[in-house]
């Protein structure tokens, strides 16, 4: 009798997990769905030679079927943990990143996320960080690192031209910490427009 | 140990639900990858020269869009540059964008579509070489990659025969054959000599294979040994014709290649043709790649391959 009890006290454990799991994934997902479709930005030089950029997309089939997420426990009671949670969603053909003049295609967003709910004591610290590329002229989305490298040659990293920024607010969802990286030069980057649709969604 | 198995499986069920899907990386790589280099050096080495040339090409004709004055000058030149690395070739696969970044940043679906391709060519001929005999556990092994290509969905090539109206039927067809006719052989000589390969690796023994690696090479060698009077082809050298016996064990592979084959080819007229801008190459590239992925897209009612048995494979 205690052993079928302690058998179904097992599965429900791990049945309840997974509804956890599942929820928390759906919940990120949907996050990831906030970013905004589109902005212009600017890199910043003297003599009003500014370069002007700026981005739009639409989202099209994630590439996981969840995000992919794991807790790092900060105490050993458990009580307190961040979880970190990545995510990488294709974008539709037509999505670009507009440059110089040149439309270069967008291939699909890759979110990096921390999630701090369940280990701060303090407003100074964002409830989420999320580290977001657009990255393009990758049609498999593989980066940012090349999986088998140096063993499969390459280069270690994959993406030759991506924008990166943070979102430390899912309220307003706004791009800082910007950069772009224009085949494999980096330059630092700030927000001239944040662009305006909050919501997209996984046809 | 009833209750573990229902643990594992519900683990595995969590797990699977993670899995990745699409990869130009061929991770982790197949037993076999770049064994064909070790038993037919001289033949893998040829193949990475093509590589080269083909990067080689297009990066000129990139750069040098709308300054041809003299086709035959630059076709002379750049020929000659070829041979150079084709006699003497490298011993290791270059990165294509190192050789031509800009002809990769021009076209980032079209490389990528040809990045993933080249992987099943090449593992392709890799079970081919290291396999003993031509057996149920070399065709099955073949089809097992074959099915982990085919799973990449957003960077496969289609299988389904295309009409050579896919490669000929556009704006811009046939500007790279026109105006560079040598370039254009030693292209199809290079289809060529891989379709070949595939199709001596058939041979029942591995004295048979051997010889028949030698003929291919020699073979080649007297194709380009006087372009463009060497080479015979009138059209693009299809697999179906060159390599039957292949074709016979793997019907839908057939396709796969030659469609990857024909993608070359528009790309060569793009880069060629006064008709297309600059500043349309990427658009064209993007429209052209997706057409070589799609099944429905210049369909071919009459394919060699489904009569082969590669209808239901």
């Amino acid at each position: 009798m205690r052993l079928r009890a302690f058998r179904l006290f097992i599965l429900a454990t791990i049945l309840t997990a997974h509804s956890v799991l599942a929820d928390s994934s759906v919940f990120y997902r949907d996050l990831v769905l906030k970013v905004r479709q589109s902005g212009s930005f600017k890199v910043p030089m003297p003599s009003n030679g500014d370069l002007s950029f700026s981005y739009e997309f639409k989202f099209s089939n994630a590439k996981f079927e969840k995000p992919l997420f794991y807790d790092f426990f900060l105490d050993p009671d458990k009580t307190k943990f961040y979880r970190h949670f990545w995510d990488k969603i294709f974008f539709q053909d037509g999505s670009y990143l507009l440059l110089g003049g040149e439309k270069v295609p967008l291939t699909c967003i890759y979110v990096n996320g921390q999630d701090n709910r369940f280990s701060k004591d303090t407003p100074l610290i964002p409830d989420f960080v999320l580290k977001v590329y657009l990255v393009a002229n990758d049609f498999t989305c593989m980066g940012p690192i090349n999986p088998g490298w140096p063993s499969n040659g390459g280069r270690k990293e994959m993406w030759d031209t991506y924008f990166y920024f943070e979102i430390r607010d899912p309220t307003i969802m706004l791009p800082t910490e910007s950069k772009i990286r224009y085949r494999w030069t980096e330059f630092p980057a700030v927000l001239v427009d944040p662009g305006g649709s909050m919501r997209g969604s996984v046809p | 140990m009833k209750r573990l198995k229902i643990l594992f499986t519900l683990f595995c069920f969590l797990g699977l639900s993670l899995t990745a899907v699409a990869e130009t990386v061929w991770y982790p790589l197949p037993k076999e990858a770049y064994q064909f280099g070790k038993i037919y050096p001289e033949a893998q080495k040829l193949l990475y020269a093509f590589d080269y040339g083909h990067a080689l090409v297009y990066e000129r004709l990139l750069l040098k869009k709308g300054a041809v004055s003299n086709p035959q000058k630059i076709e002379h030149e750049i020929l000659s540059e070829i041979m150079k690395i084709l006699k003497n070739p490298p011993n290791v696969k270059i990165d294509e964008g190192d050789i031509a970044p800009q002809y990769v940043y021009t076209f980032p679906l079209v490389i990528n579509l040809f990045d993933w391709s080249h992987l099943l060519h090449q593992f392709v001929l890799d079970v081919l070489a290291v396999s003993e005999d031509r057996g149920s556990a070399m065709i099955a092994r073949v089809k097992e990659i074959f099915a982990q290509y085919k799973a990449n969905k957003p960077i496969a090539i289609t299988d389904v025969c295309k009409t050579m109206m896919f490669m000929d039927g556009h704006y811009f067809s046939k500007a790279f054959r026109r105006t560079f006719p040598s370039f254009n052989l030693l292209i199809w000589s290079y289809h060529w000599f891989q379709i070949k390969l595939y199709e001596v690796l058939m041979r029942p023994t591995k004295a048979e294979r051997d010889k028949g690696v030698s003929e291919t090479i020699t073979k080649f060698w007297e194709l380009i040994s006087d372009l463009p009077d060497s080479a015979e082809f009138d059209m693009m050298p299809e697999t179906a014709k060159e390599a039957p016996i292949f074709i016979a064990a793997f019907p839908r592979l057939a396709p796969a290649f030659d469609n990857n084959h024909m993608l070359h080819d528009i790309i060569s007229d793009i880069l060629t043709s006064d008709k297309v801008l600059v500043s349309s190459f990427r658009e064209e590239g993007m429209r052209m790649g997706r057409m070589d992925m799609d099944p429905n897209a210049f369909k071919s009612n009459v394919c060699p391959e489904d009569t082969a048995g590669g209808a239901h494979e």
